[in-house]
C-alpha cells in the first residue's frame, strides 16, 4: 500500500509542475529560482567554453587590427544615437499649433505604463509641475497630469490619456462636413471593434460625422482650479471625427480617429505650463546611455542549449535592482532584455529570441533627410536562416504610401528602442530594415549592425530598482 | 560527477547551438543531455533514472533560460517514462538507443516550445507568435523538432556507449547490473 501511495503522489506532484510550466504563478517560480540556485554556480564550472571563445576573437581582433575599426564603429553609431535623440526630442515640440502666450513647454520621457490608459513619465528637474496640466505630444493632445511624485533629482508625472474610461474633455469642429461649427466633449474609448476610436459625448449638432478635432476647454465650465488648467491645450489636435461602421448590419458609431498610437506611440512628451505658477523648467536633458542607472554585468559562461532560444544567464538580479524587461546594452546597441530576474540571477532575451519585444521607433532615411517614426511594439519570431532577425510590426500608425516615397512599397530605416518600458531607454540601436508601406501587421526583416563596437565584457544591464526607488 | 558531466555536456551544446547563426552545425545539434540520459537509463539500476534525470535536469537549469520547472517537469518525465520502458523492453541496443533517444529529444523540444509560446502567448495578451498571413512563420521554422532528433539518434549511437563510461559513472552502472 505504501509503495503505491507514495508513487501516486510522486505522480501527482509531476502533475502539479507540468501544470505550473504551463500557467507560472509566481510565487513558486521564485521559490524554485532560490532552490535551484546551486544549480547557476555548477555552471560556472564550465567557463573554459567562455574562455575559448574569447581567446579565440582576441586572436582575431588582433590580426585584423579590429580594435581600431570598432572604435571608428562606435562613434559612428553613437553620432546616429546622438541624432535620433535631438530628432525625437524635436518631433515632440508643436509644429502647426502656435503656444499661447506665458506657457512653458517642459520636456518629459514615458518611463512605464501603469495600464493602457495611464502613463508615467519622468521630468528631470524639479519644475514644481501640478495637477490638471495638459500633456501634448507634437500637434496632439495627450491627457492630463493626475498625480505629482517629487524624487530626489527629478519629477515622476501619472498622466491619465484621454482613452481613460473618466476622461473628459471640451473639444470643437471649426468646420464638420457640411461647413458648420461643432462642439463636443471627448474622452474614453468608442465601441468600436478592431480600431481604436475616441468617444465623443454631447456633440452641439447631432449630424456632424467628418471634420478635424480640436481640443476647446471653456473656463467658464472647470470645475476646478485643476479643470480649467486643461483650456491651455486648446488648439491641440484630438483627431478626425469619423462615423464608422462596425461590421455587417451594425450601426455606424461616430468616433474621433486619434493621430496617435497611445498605446505604444508615446515617448516623449511636453506638459503644458503657466509661466507664473511653475518654476522655469531647466533645459536639462540627460541621454539615457550616459545616465547613472547603467551597471556593468556579467553573463554565465554557457549559452542557450536550444538552438530554437537566443539567451543567456546573467550574474545578477532582483537583489542587484532588475527586473523581468530590464534592457541590456553592448556600446550604443541593444543586446537583450531580462526575460526573468531571479533573486541573483536572471535569464536574458537576445533579439533573435521567439518572443522577444520591445518598444521601437524607427529613423526613416528620406531624401529629404532623416525623420523619426514612433513603431510602437515589435514581437520577435525569431532568426531566420541568414541570421536576420524576424519581428512581427503591427503598423497601427502605418507609413502613407501617398506620403513617402511614391511608386516603393518600402523606406529604409534604422529601428532603435524606444521608451515607455520599464527598464528600457530609448536610442538603443536594434539594426536596419526596410519598412513596408500601407497597413499593417508587417513583418520585418531586420538585419544587425556588423562588426563590433564593444568587447562582450563590457556588456551593461539597466536599473530598475523597486518601483519609484532611488538610483544607485 | 554525474552532475559535473551532465554541466559540461550541457555547455558543449550552448556552445554548438550558439553556432547556429553560423551555420552548421547550430541547427543540427544533438540534445547531449538527453543522449547522456538514455546511455545511463539503460544500465543504471532503475532507481537511480529519475535521481540521474534530476541531475541533469539541473545542469540545464544552470545553462538555459527555458522556465525551470519545464526543465525539471521534462527531464523527470524522461526519467520516469525511461524507467518504465527498461522494464518492457532492452533499451541498451544501438538502434533502439538511438530511436528512444530521438525520441525523447523530440517530446521534450515540443515540450519547451509548447511551454515558451504558451508563456509568451499569456505576457501578449493572447496574441499568437505567428507572422502574418502568407509568410513562413519564422518562429516555425526557427524550431528544428526534427532535425534535432535526428542529430540526437545520431549522437546516441555513436557517443551513447562512450558517455555512460564515462569516469567516475562506474559506482552507478555497478549497481544497475
Amino acid at each position: 500500500m505504501r509503495p503505491f501511495r507514495s508513487r501516486t503522489i510522486r505522480l501527482l506532484a509531476l502533475l502539479g509542475l507540468v501544470v505550473l510550466s504551463l500557467r507560472p504563478v509566481p510565487e513558486f517560480e521564485r521559490v524554485l529560482d532560490v532552490l535551484v540556485l546551486p544549480a547557476r554556480a555548477m555552471s560556472e564550472l564550465t567557463a573554459p567554453f567562455e574562455w575559448i571563445g574569447r581567446a579565440g576573437k582576441e586572436v582575431h581582433a588582433a590580426a585584423t587590427g579590429s580594435d581600431a575599426e570598432a572604435h571608428l564603429l562606435a562613434q559612428d553609431e553613437r553620432r546616429a544615437h546622438d541624432e535620433l535623440e535631438r530628432a525625437v526630442l524635436h518631433s515632440a515640440l508643436p509644429r502647426t499649433v502656435p503656444l499661447p502666450v506665458g506657457v512653458t513647454l517642459v520636456h518629459a520621457e514615458v518611463i512605464d505604463r501603469r495600464d493602457l490608459d495611464t502613463i508615467r513619465v519622468r521630468v528631470e528637474s524639479h519644475t514644481h509641475l501640478v495637477r490638471g496640466l495638459p500633456v501634448v505630444a507634437g500637434d496632439w493632445f495627450v491627457g492630463t497630469v493626475a498625480r505629482v511624485d517629487r524624487r530626489r533629482d527629478h519629477e515622476e508625472l501619472l498622466v491619465q490619456l484621454v482613452t481613460d474610461a473618466e476622461a473628459r474633455v471640451g473639444a470643437r469642429i471649426a468646420s464638420d462636413q457640411e461647413g458648420l461649427e461643432c462642439e463636443l466633449v471627448v474622452g474614453g474609448l468608442a465601441p468600436h471593434a478592431g480600431s481604436v476610436r475616441l468617444d465623443v459625448h454631447n456633440p452641439s449638432r447631432r449630424t456632424s460625422s467628418a471634420g478635424e478635432v480640436f481640443v476647446h476647454e471653456s473656463d467658464d465650465l472647470a470645475l476646478d482650479e485643476a479643470d480649467a488648467r486643461v483650456g491651455l491645450a486648446n488648439g491641440f489636435r484630438l483627431g478626425t471625427l469619423a462615423r464608422d461602421g462596425d461590421g455587417e448590419g451594425a450601426a455606424a458609431v461616430l468616433g474621433v480617429r486619434p493621430g496617435l498610437d497611445y498605446e505604444a506611440g508615446l515617448f516623449q512628451v511636453l506638459v503644458l505650463c503657466p509661466e507664473d505658477l511653475v518654476q522655469r523648467a531647466k533645459a536639462v536633458h540627460v541621454d539615457p546611455l550616459d545616465d547613472p542607472l547603467w551597471l556593468g554585468a556579467r553573463l554565465f559562461a554557457t549559452g542557450e542549449p536550444s538552438p530554437w532560444r537566443e539567451g543567456r544567464s546573467l550574474g545578477l538580479g532582483r537583489g542587484h535592482g532588475l527586473a523581468a524587461g530590464s534592457a541590456l546594452a553592448l556600446g550604443t546597441r541593444l543586446f537583450g532584455r531580462v526575460a526573468r530576474a531571479g533573486l541573483f540571477s536572471a535569464d536574458v532575451s537576445l533579439l533573435g529570441d521567439p518572443g522577444f519585444s520591445v518598444s521601437a521607433l524607427a529613423m526613416l532615411h528620406l531624401e529629404g533627410g532623416p525623420e523619426p517614426w514612433v513603431l510602437g511594439q515589435l514581437r520577435g519570431l525569431g532568426r531566420g536562416a541568414k541570421g536576420e532577425l524576424y519581428f512581427l510590426w503591427p503598423a497601427t500608425l502605418p507609413l502613407d504610401p501617398q506620403t513617402f516615397v511614391a511608386g516603393s512599397e518600402s523606406v529604409p530605416a534604422t529601428l532603435w528602442s524606444g521608451s515607455g518600458q520599464v527598464g528600457v531607454p530609448r536610442g538603443l540601436l536594434i539594426g536596419t530594415c526596410a519598412l513596408p508601406l500601407g497597413p499593417g501587421p508587417h513583418l520585418l526583416a531586420v538585419r544587425e549592425p556588423e562588426g563590433e563596437t564593444a568587447r562582450s565584457t563590457d556588456i551593461r544591464v539597466r536599473w530598475v530598482g523597486q518601483r519609484g526607488g532611488e538610483a544607485p | 560527477m554525474l552532475a559535473v558531466w551532465a554541466s559540461w555536456l550541457t555547455a558543449l551544446q550552448g556552445w554548438l547551438a550558439a553556432r547556429g547563426s553560423e551555420g552548421f552545425p547550430g541547427r543540427w545539434v544533438p540534445d547531449l543531455s538527453l543522449v547522456f540520459l538514455v546511455a545511463c537509463a539503460a544500465r543504471f539500476r532503475g532507481r537511480d533514472v529519475p535521481l540521474a534525470a534530476f541531475l541533469l535536469a539541473l545542469a540545464r537549469i544552470g545553462a538555459s533560460v527555458e522556465p525551470p520547472s519545464a526543465i525539471l517537469a521534462g527531464f523527470l518525465c524522461m526519467g520516469l517514462a525511461l524507467r518504465g520502458l527498461r522494464r518492457a523492453m532492452e533499451v541498451n541496443g544501438p538502434f533502439v538507443r538511438s530511436g528512444v533517444a530521438a525520441g525523447c529529444a523530440w517530446a521534450f523540444a515540443t515540450w519547451l516550445i509548447l511551454v515558451h509560446e504558451t508563456r509568451a502567448v499569456a505576457l501578449a495578451g493572447g496574441q499568437a507568435l505567428a507572422a502574418p498571413d502568407g509568410v513562413t512563420s519564422a518562429w516555425v521554422s526557427a524550431a528544428p523538432v526534427g532535425r534535432i532528433a535526428l542529430a540526437t539518434a545520431l549522437a546516441s549511437l555513436l557517443f551513447g556507449p562512450a558517455l555512460a563510461h564515462l569516469p567516475g559513472l562506474t559506482p552507478l552502472r555497478r549497481r544497475g547490473s
